[in-house]
């Protein structure tokens, strides 16, 4: 056959490939019928026959570019993977997410650590010597935090429609200031988690120089009572994109049994999908920190029982959801067999965990980082 | 073979890809130049949305008070800073409006689309590709990974490819009613390659954009060693395309299977 009869014979099929193709990718959901599907997939079995025909005989590079073009395209529409609904969005935040972060739950060790440790001993020392405040806040920003805290946020000043619209602007700086430092904190993990690290001390001792100055200066009630409420969420949620950050730090330092460019890849998917949590959370904390917390309606008493159970809320929430033990309180026969005993995982050992089984309700620690790794791989 | 292996072989801005069908596709990776201009225009966007944004709110401020529209606004802030890309690429087939304007299209490394979470990671991952200014590591990475990848690609395990779609048009008319050369006009081999066939037909489909006088000097120097090959003498005549003209020849004589018209 020559290159001339090829064309003719084939060039029919190559337009109605492409013209499918582009039906195709027109819309996100494929929106073709059954039989146009199978045709697709035929053409494009042909074409792919086709292409290697071309190359092989050198039939010029105008035609296997052409060819070229054309199977990609086939290859990006038909290996696209299943677009996302809004049950997956739910599922992930109330158990998906949990499940991951206990998965990983070394890396949230050590961020917690990272975050809390510097931060109790400044904070701590400052308590005793509020002089020593002045190495890290200046005189004017501990002037301000004092009369912030000065007086309880339920006594304080301020008519009912300013402070309104104080918390619709805070909601806003709140949502980008704080997601944004999370968002780097996870991020500038990527260079050997040393990025990450620098974040959490630094911010760790800045809120630890204020409590402590707070305290030691007397206001340490007023400053609970207005932060007992957001800082579940917004405290955790730090720690969290830290780990996230870590996850990814570690790839890098210790890939394992992996290349590093497949461990990053790996680990990857796992970090972003904590970054992604831990900015879930910070949303929900910036809703609580401009309208809940600084409410001059509700009294001291029940901002403190609300905050100390939003506290229990996020412990049971990152803690149970989805786990062996929650599902073992309602469905205790099923779970029988699985016995693969509590959650371990240090997450490095997620990729090398238990064999997949039916994955419909991942039971342990290391079972649940499977079936996240599995969620990676193309829907096809 | 190893990016590394690669990179010592050849430097180039192509890469292939075996899919699962066994076939080897190539793509052309777009450089730094490219995606920084892109990302130039997504930046103009993103000031220009900004703008129109806080002009729209601020008119609103006398009527719903400062509260909704200067925290709307810092929302709007934190939605072009961190999601504009992010949204984009992950919903729009890989690509942003500046990465469209230059043709280009993040994909997987395996050369199928990527999903939401490859986008998030990739973008995210440029606070760091960012440092320590003007995008100086996603620089140094770029240029020491084979396949262009900066820090988020390399995590998302992406790749940003040059997206052109080649067109395939055959231009028959163009040499259908010549008349062929016969082997007693030759006396060389009587055979051309199928690829200084597609060669002479790409020149020939070009010629309408280009200058008539630069047609044919292209035109001779793909004449003379096809003609010396073949051992046909190009007569002396003046005639301002007998190059072409011959080249024309030629694909009347090889390129068409003998018996078949125009298709």
């Amino acid at each position: 056959m020559t290159r001339d009869q090829f064309i003719t014979r084939r060039q029919q099929h190559w337009r109605r490939f492409e013209n499918l193709v582009a039906e195709a990718e027109e819309h996100r959901r494929v929106r073709l019928s059954g039989d146009e599907i199978a045709e697709l997939s035929a053409l494009y079995r042909a074409l792919c026959f086709d292409l290697s025909l071309v190359q092989s005989r050198d039939w010029g590079t105008s035609l296997s570019r052409y060819l070229n073009g054309l199977v990609a395209r086939g290859h990006n529409t038909l290996y696209r993977s299943r677009p996302g609904s809004l049950m997956t969005v739910v599922d992930f935040l109330t158990t998906g997410f949990p499940k991951l972060l206990r998965a990983n739950a070394a890396y949230f060790l050590l961020a917690l650590a990272l975050f809390v440790v510097p931060g109790a001993i400044s904070g701590t020392a400052v308590c005793y010597d509020p002089s020593l405040a002045g190495r890290i806040l200046s005189g004017g920003h501990q002037a301000m935090m004092e009369s912030m805290y000065a007086d309880s946020v339920s006594e304080s000043l301020g008519s009912d429609d300013e402070m309104a619209e104080g918390r619709s602007i805070m909601a806003g700086f709140y949502v980008r200031n704080n997601v944004g430092i999370s968002f780097r904190c996870f991020a500038l993990g990527a260079f050997a988690g040393i990025g990450t690290m620098v974040i959490l001390v630094y911010n760790s001792i800045a809120l630890g120089t204020i409590t402590g100055f707070l305290i030691g200066r007397g206001h340490g009630d007023n400053f609970l009572e207005f932060v007992i409420g957001h800082g579940s969420f917004e405290l955790t949620a730090i720690a969290v994109s830290g780990a996230a950050g870590l996850v990814l730090g570690h790839a890098m330092v210790h890939p394992g049994r992996l290349s590093r460019r497949e461990a990053l890849i790996e680990r990857g998917m796992v970090s972003v999908k904590l970054a992604i949590g831990a900015a879930a959370m910070l949303m929900v904390a910036a809703l609580i920190e401009a309208y809940w917390s600084p409410s001059p309606h509700v009294p001291r008493e029940v901002k403190l029982v609300a905050g100390g159970l939003l506290w229990l809320l996020v412990i049971g929430w990152l803690s149970l959801a989805g786990s062996e033990r929650l599902a073992g309180l309602t469905a205790a026969a099923r779970q029988a067999e699985s016995g693969t005993g509590t959650e371990s995982g240090t997450g490095t050992e997620s990729g090398t965990g238990t064999e997949s089984g039916t994955a419909e309700s991942p039971t342990s620690g290391s079972r649940a980082a499977h079936s996240a790794s599995d969620e990676r791989e193309p829907a096809e | 073979m190893t990016d590394f292996d690669a990179a010592l072989t050849t430097v180039d801005t192509r890469t292939e890809i075996e899919t699962p069908e066994n076939v080897t596709l190539s793509f052309n990776l777009a450089g730094p130049g490219s995606r920084m201009s892109a990302y130039l225009i997504d930046l103009l966007i993103r000031v220009a949305v900004f703008w129109g944004l806080s002009t729209a709110l601020t008119s609103l401020i006398p009527v719903l008070g400062g509260g909704l529209p200067i925290g709307g606004l810092l929302l709007g802030m934190f939605v072009l800073e961190w999601g504009y890309s992010t949204l984009f690429e992950a919903f729009w087939r890989g690509q942003t409006p500046g990465k469209r304007v230059y043709g280009l299209r993040v994909l997987k490394d395996a050369g199928y689309p990527i999903g939401f979470y490859d986008s998030v990671l990739r973008n995210l991952l440029r606070a760091a590709d960012f440092l320590p200014f003007g995008y100086g590591a996603a620089l140094v990475c770029m240029t020491a990974t084979g396949r262009l990848q900066r820090i988020g690609d390399l995590a998302a395990g992406t790749i940003v490819v040059r997206d052109v779609r080649h067109r395939f048009e055959r231009h028959t008319e163009l040499f259908e009613k010549l008349e062929p050369i016969q082997p007693t006009e030759c006396s060389g081999t009587f055979a051309v390659s199928e690829r200084t066939l597609d060669t002479i037909e790409q020149l020939l489909a070009r010629r309408e954009r280009l200058p008539k006088r630069r047609v044919e000097e292209l035109a001779e120097i793909l004449a003379r060693p096809v003609a010396a090959k073949l051992g046909f003498v190009l007569d002396d005549d003046p005639q301002i395309d007998r190059h072409e003209h011959f080249l024309r020849r030629v694909l009347r004589t090889f390129a068409m299977t003998p018996g078949r018209d125009a298709a």
